[in-house]
């Protein structure tokens, strides 16, 4: 089913929509929160919080009446936060997890127009290096698991991270 | 590097995913997941 219909299904039967959205994402969600907290958390960890995911995909739709222009993009962006407060809970909670590992995925309080800085200035990068820095940076995903799946070496994409920070931050400096 | 990273993993909203549209479409590719995880998945949210 396409994004379209299934928008459509959820405006006109929500439950229904819903269960068509689980089955069409379960999988692409599960794949980003492995990503995010593999060996940090059990599976039944990660389903329950793909649950939640779904869930707050449906919250969000009803508050909007899903207009949504990307179901798949919104329940990343949702996946996201759960991960983030996931983790957060985890080293609340004291449990062993080094510091190194948490740092990489903590938030600082951004304004919202850097929100909007940041979004331009990396779609000004181009593809691939966009996919690219929303892989690694966003998504959590490592250097040698976005190389196969770009069908890129390791090393390159290690190269365009290195000349996307530069440019990245020439386009942002360039905006000031 | 690490504030790109930091506040790479709070830029986007729901309203702007779609910006990055491919991005998230490439990032399925390879993703899967069981029947029996499905299931389950689907009987707690629904």
């Amino acid at each position: 089913m396409k994004d379209k219909e299934l928008l459509e299904l959820l405006r006109g039967e929500p439950q229904k929509g819903l269960a068509a959205v689980v089955e069409r994402y379960s999988a692409y969600v599960i794949k980003i929160a492995r990503t995010k907290l593999g060996g940090l958390c059990t599976n039944e960890d990660i389903e329950e919080l793909v649950s939640d995911v779904f869930y707050g995909f449906y919250r969000h739709g009803c508050k909007c009446g899903f207009e949504i222009r990307s179901p798949r993009g919104c329940l990343a962006i949702i996946a996201e936060r759960r991960c983030i407060d996931l983790i957060d809970r985890i080293m609340k909670n004291g449990e062993s997890i080094s510091i190194d590992e948490i740092a990489d995925f903590l938030p600082d309080e951004i304004p919202t127009d850097d929100h909007s800085r940041l979004t331009e200035a990396l779609k000004r990068l181009g593809e691939p290096d966009t996919s690219i820095f929303i892989r690694k940076y966003f998504l959590g995903q490592r250097t040698a698991d976005i190389a196969m799946e770009l069908h890129m070496k390791p090393n390159t994409v290690d190269k365009r991270i290195s000349r996307g920070l530069v440019r990245l931050r020439k386009i942002l400096e360039e905006e000031m | 590097m690490k504030n790109v990273r930091k506040e790479l993993a709070c830029i986007l909203t729901e309203d702007d995913a779609a910006e990055f549209e491919n991005t998230f479409a490439d990032f399925e590719t390879g993703a899967c997941v069981t029947k029996n995880s499905q299931q389950r998945i689907l009987s707690s949210v629904i």
